[in-house]
């Protein structure tokens, strides 16, 4: 149990650091600039907030399979395979949590005042300088939560894990894949303990991000 | 050295300019207008943070090209606009050029010391402008602009940060001055008079109030 935990931390942080390195350049996109389809990207981007898991899993089977055109390029660059290892559990987690991540991070980007940016620029930094030591730390709170979001929701990922990863127990099984396991096997006990111990550790990252949010 | 021929720049629903300036070295320059006469607009053009045309030289060097980082200006935003996730040393050293002293020794010189580990919101509005203050000073720039910086302050912080940029100007710095307010006409060497986007006059203040119309145009602002 306390290897399907450890396991079930490790996919969820690995999978909201990707979120975060691919979301934090398009959240300030999105939330500093003014272009045309803005608003159609965003909503592209957080289609897996709105599509049941089951769909945003069978388009990474699709995209990352063995003949997906991403999953032989990997393969034949990388000798990589992605289906039913613990890398299509990252994965599946850090698609379906990316819109938290993607929104949360757009908002509190958007909400530093354009006035301190161009204070920034005119004080004499650069646009880089401007986002990192101004923009950013005073949206920082904003993205700590988006990323405490997208760790508990990629911790409760089941459906895109499901159909990407499978549920194979010792090699891609999670918690949530394991209360399934148990509760399907007709052993209640287990699927309790394992669930209560899913409820204990999103609660113990829920609570931060809360706090966070309502600090801002 | 601050000289504009021809500055032009867009405003919400009016044209600011064509603004015509040339204040030699060492000069306070006050540009004076009623609210939405396009005063913080025309900063901005100089400070190359909105678009503009028509050319703009500090200190010798034609800068209308450069983008704002490259143009050699000191800039103190109304209200102070200090980053509040930073400290007042915080603040100076953000923006600090190699070559300038440490952040300490900038606040010193503008008497906020003592101020140097305060957070914005611990600062009363007057404390905030001397810290902006220091902190256009790390850029080592000949130029400063401030943008109505006695707006939020009393009337001792008024006269005593007024004190201070005559200082900075007898140091050889010039500095462009933005305010509704014509009452500090008095200090400066130079006097603008924005309406509506359009610079109405500009000259010696002595001789603009002294005339009829910088008698009807200061009737106007203080009405």
């Amino acid at each position: 149990m306390t290897r399907l935990a450890l396991f079930s931390v490790a996919v969820a942080l690995a999978a909201a650091s990707l979120d975060v390195a691919i979301g934090l350049p398009l959240a300030y996109l999105l939330g500093r600039r003014r272009f045309p389809g803005r608003r159609a990207l965003e909503a592209i981007l957080c289609l897996p907030l709105v599509l049941p898991p089951t769909v945003t899993g069978f388009a990474l089977l699709v995209l990352f399979g063995h003949r997906g055109v991403l999953g032989l390029a990997l393969d034949r660059a990388f000798g990589l395979t992605v289906p039913f290892t613990p890398a299509a559990n990252v994965l599946a987690a850090a698609t379906v949590a990316f819109p938290l991540f993607l929104r949360t991070a757009r908002a509190a980007i958007e909400a530093v005042p354009a006035e301190h940016v161009l204070d920034a620029r005119a004080l004499g930094l650069s646009p880089w300088r401007a986002a990192t030591r101004v923009v950013l730390p005073l949206a920082s709170r904003g993205l700590w939560a988006g990323a405490a979001l997208a760790v508990g929701r990629a911790l409760g990922e089941f459906g895109a894990t499901l159909m990407l990863a499978g549920d194979v127990p010792g090699r891609t099984q999670t918690l949530s894949l394991g209360v399934f396991d148990a509760a399907l096997r007709g052993n209640d006990g287990r699927a309790a303990a394992l669930s209560l111990l899913l409820v204990a550790i999103s609660f113990a990252l829920l609570l931060p991000a809360s706090a966070l949010e309502r600090a801002r | 050295m601050i000289r504009t021929h021809g500055l032009r720049a867009m405003l919400g629903d009016f044209p600011l300019g064509p603004i015509d300036l040339d204040l030699p070295r060492g000069a306070l320059g006050l540009l004076v207008g009623p609210s939405g006469a396009g005063k913080t607009s025309a900063l901005r053009a100089l400070a190359g943070i909105i678009p503009s045309t028509g050319a703009i030289e500090i200190a010798g060097g034609r800068v209308e090209a450069l983008p704002p980082e490259r143009r050699p200006l000191g800039w103190v935003p109304q209200g102070g606009g200090l980053f509040p996730h930073l400290t007042a040393a915080g603040n100076v050293e953000l923006v600090r050029a190699a070559s300038a002293p440490p952040a300490l020794e900038l606040l010193a010189r503008v008497g906020a010391a003592p101020l140097a580990a305060r957070r914005p919101q611990a600062l009363s509005g007057g404390e905030r402008l001397r810290v902006a203050l220091a902190r256009a000073l790390a850029r080592q720039a000949p130029v400063l602009l401030l943008d109505e910086p006695f707006a939020a302050i009393d009337r001792s912080g008024t006269s005593s940060l007024a004190a201070l940029v005559r200082e900075l100007c007898a140091g050889g710095v010039t500095a462009l001055v933005v305010s509704h307010d014509i009452e500090r006409a008095r200090d400066a060497d130079w006097l603008g008079i924005l309406c509506r986007g359009r610079l109405l006059v500009g000259g010696p203040p002595r001789e603009l109030l002294a005339s009829e119309a910088g008698g009807e145009l200061g009737e106007l602002l203080r009405g």
